[in-house]
């Protein structure tokens, strides 16, 4: 195997890759612009509210965690479509799952960046006089997007990463696309070593940004 | 009736007696110095003042009434006590993400940019050319200046200050010392803790802190502190 021949193989079927890849950007878009802005504005919300919605939303964060994502991906896509009597398109039910998984992901990075600010910067804050409201805008927020960004960052790494667990209800993502041209070509190690390469290409040098960002800016 | 006025403080915590009956008072155009060995419990006994900590028992009074903590932050009068008391933590607490400007004019919320009083006070402290930098690119003697004048450009009329000359060399630990007497008599009650002993010998009045206990000039002499 080298890497001409895998490039050879992703180029002769270029148009399956490249519709596969367009599916998980769509699916990654919506995970990513629905989870943060969802999980940043129920964040935000729970400075004012922190029972009313801070406690629901770590229990259901909770929830989540315990249980692997295959699981609730078919749960999502079997039985509560049985339950409710509807028909839900995969791409729908995936993008539905990793919507939920990125608003919690996202809020709870968000609220615990919140919750650590330093106490001695708020402190210090009320004693000059600065409302609650003002405290918040302009010195707990601003200090907690700088600590979070590295691990906002990595988070929606890991959106990307768990797309591919839509082609397992069908969704015609880029992973699905590797397992058609595998059926089609053959070639196993050149189209799961294109398909290892593209996420490191991806993956790797924003995680690698992640990472310095949490350096820089913790 | 003295501006800041704490009487029979006890200060415990957890399982930790930090301060005993402790009877202070700093009065109008006064500047206090309190003394005492490192983990004496200055710094405890400064945020009660300042009305951040609560003490386990007595009570702290400023110009002799007592605040209500049943609003946040305390009230006085039906006004908030912050920022007519000022406290300038031994940490600092600049804000990080802001500039040395920002910080002064932030807590200020100056609405004018080059605010005449900033501008003084920042010029004073020997810190204006250092307004467009962020605090993590100064010195600690910087941080300590610029921590302090965001505290003098809010006018304060009870000033309570955890160690603010501790980095600074003698040139500017007089200076800044000078500035306080200044503030002092333009008719605030300023109270600040110091390890200098020169510095503390210059103020209108000693506190110390020893055993648990703390004592007022008289003592403090007597015991050689």
């Amino acid at each position: 195997m080298t890497i001409s021949r895998i490039i050879k193989v992703i180029l002769e079927n270029r148009q399956a890759y490249l519709a596969g890849l367009a599916v998980t950007l769509k699916l990654c878009g919506v995970a990513w612009a629905l989870g943060m802005i969802g999980g940043g504005s129920i964040a935000l919300a729970t400075e004012w509210r922190p029972r009313l919605i801070g406690l629901p939303m770590t229990a259901i964060g909770r929830i989540a965690e315990a249980v692997p994502i295959l699981v609730l991906l078919f749960w999502l896509h079997y039985p509560i479509q049985v339950m409710l009597g509807v028909v839900i398109d995969p791409f729908w039910t995936t993008a539905a799952l990793l919507t939920i998984l990125n608003t919690l992901t996202v809020y709870g990075i968000l609220r615990r960046a919140i919750v650590n600010t330093p106490a001695e910067l708020v402190e210090v804050a009320r004693v000059c006089g600065v409302i609650r409201r003002r405290i918040f805008w302009r010195i707990k927020l601003p200090l907690a997007l700088r600590s979070a960004l590295g691990s906002l960052t990595s988070s929606q790494v890991t959106v990307l990463q768990l797309s591919i667990f839509g082609s397992l209800i069908s969704v015609e993502e880029l992973f699905r696309a590797s397992q058609r041209i595998v059926a089609q070509t053959y070639k196993l190690v050149e189209v799961y070593t294109g398909l290892a390469l593209f996420f490191i290409i991806v993956c790797l040098p924003l995680n690698l940004l992640a990472g310095r960002l949490e350096r820089r800016l913790s | 009736m003295h501006d800041l006025e704490a009487a029979e403080l006890t200060i415990v915590k957890g399982a930790h007696l930090v301060l005993r009956d402790a009877s202070l008072q700093v009065g109008c155009g006064s500047l206090t110095a309190l003394t005492g060995p490192s983990g004496s419990g200055k710094t405890s006994l400064l945020r009660v003042l300042a009305f951040i900590d609560l003490p386990t028992s007595g009570v702290v009074r400023l110009w002799g009434k007592e605040p209500s903590r049943e609003d946040d932050p305390p009230t006085i009068d039906s006004g908030p006590i912050y920022p007519l008391v000022m406290y300038v933590p031994q940490t600092l607490a600049l804000w990080p993400h802001l500039t040395i400007h920002d910080n002064l004019s932030f807590a200020h919320n100056s609405r004018f940019r080059y605010d005449s009083e900033l501008v003084t006070t920042s010029h004073d402290l020997e810190i204006d050319d250092l307004l467009a930098r962020r605090p993590a690119h100064l010195s600690q003697g910087q941080r300590q200046r610029a921590a302090l004048a965001r505290a003098l450009v809010l006018r304060p009329k009870i000033l309570l200050l955890d160690e603010v000359t501790s980095a600074l060399d003698d040139r500017l630990a007089n200076k800044v010392w000078g500035i306080l007497r200044e503030f002092a008599k333009s008719g605030a009650a300023v109270l600040a803790s110091t390890h200098d002993s020169s510095l503390a010998e210059q103020c209108d009045n000693i506190y110390c802190i020893r055993d648990n206990m703390l004592a007022s000039r008289q003592l403090c002499c007597q015991e050689g502190h």
